[in-house]
């Protein structure tokens, strides 16, 4: 028990500075609004080591704590909301058994660009922002498939 | 070479520098497989439908400047004329220029600036948001064709 949460105090801990690498250095991918999502790979090794529940508590502790250091009211919701849906989706496809952290890290990915999209036309209250769609739905692999090296060579070393 | 680096880990002499390395069945699980290529396939296949389809909707020159902030129009004008609109409200400042046929945002005071980063655009279709500022800058074709697209 303790030992898991100590697990979760570092992986909070390590999601928040990758964010904040993110943010400081901009790996920018030619169309605005496109990021690599460092800080997914900390959900996606959370679901190697920990079991769901402690993968929320990280992402909602990460999200509200570099949202109210470095951001405002309305990144919180954003990234809530792309957080929430990603870590479901990966967290139901896990239990699936047939996809690798690859397959998971990219749905990870689409599935949060699709949450964010989702919010951003109903927040400026207009649906013509779905047609970003699916510029976003190919980054999200582009970016999903990143993150899944990442991932995979940080669960070689789990020992659970 | 120092440990970390090493990539063949097919020995269990070799002790990773964090816990035991993982046993076999389950690092068979973390190579990309079938499924994770047919998954990435059908979004893809998925986006470029949808992309193709908007190509095709994005084809033809625009002709109506449509500035919408939080969905109620705020300002509608022919995209030939040439015109700066200054958009200052509680949410913000904007400036849009429309100029030789092309729209596009000027400066703003958001601190991303990703409105004016999306560049000019031209075609029926296309548009400039502004997240920060509920703005939505659209192209429209003329006011017959509008309902055909949105339809």
């Amino acid at each position: 028990m303790s030992r898991k949460v100590a697990y979760c105090g570092v992986l909070t801990a390590l999601a928040m500075i990758l964010g904040y690498v993110e943010m400081a250095v901009n790996f920018n991918f030619a169309i605005p609004g496109i990021k690599l999502g460092l800080a997914n790979v900390i959900s996606v090794i959370g679901l190697y080591i920990l079991s769901p529940g402690y993968i929320f508590v990280i992402l909602i502790s990460r999200i509200m704590l570099s949202g109210l250091l470095f951001g405002n009211m309305m990144s919180i919701t954003y990234s809530l909301a792309g957080g929430l849906l990603s870590l479901v989706i990966m967290v139901v496809m896990k239990k699936m058994k047939i996809f690798s952290v690859y397959g998971i890290s990219m749905a990870g990915a689409v599935s949060h660009n699709i949450a964010q999209v989702l919010v951003a036309s109903v927040y400026v209250n207009n649906i013509h922002v779905m047609y970003y769609a699916p510029v976003l739905l190919i980054a999200g692999v582009v970016t999903g498939f990143l993150i899944g090296i990442i991932s995979k060579r940080v669960i070689m070393f789990n020992n659970n | 070479m120092p440990r970390w680096m090493n990539n063949n880990r097919k020995g269990t002499d070799v002790v990773p520098f964090f816990g035991e390395y993982m046993k076999s069945d389950e690092r068979a699980k973390t190579k990309i497989n079938r499924k994770d290529v047919m998954f990435a396939g059908i979004v893809l296949f998925f986006a470029l439908c949808i992309w193709g389809i908007m190509m095709i909707i994005q084809s033809k020159n625009g002709e109506r400047v449509l500035i919408k902030i939080d969905g109620k129009i705020y300002e509608e004008c022919s995209l030939s004329e040439n015109k700066t609109i200054k958009i200052d409200n509680k949410y913000g400042m904007n400036v849009i220029v429309i100029k030789d046929k092309h729209v596009f945002a000027e400066t703003a005071d958001c601190p991303d600036k990703y409105c004016v980063n999306q560049g000019k655009i031209s075609k029926s279709g296309q548009m400039i948001v502004c997240m920060p500022h509920k703005l939505v800058v659209e192209i429209t074709g003329s006011k017959k064709k509008l309902d055909s697209v949105a339809r």
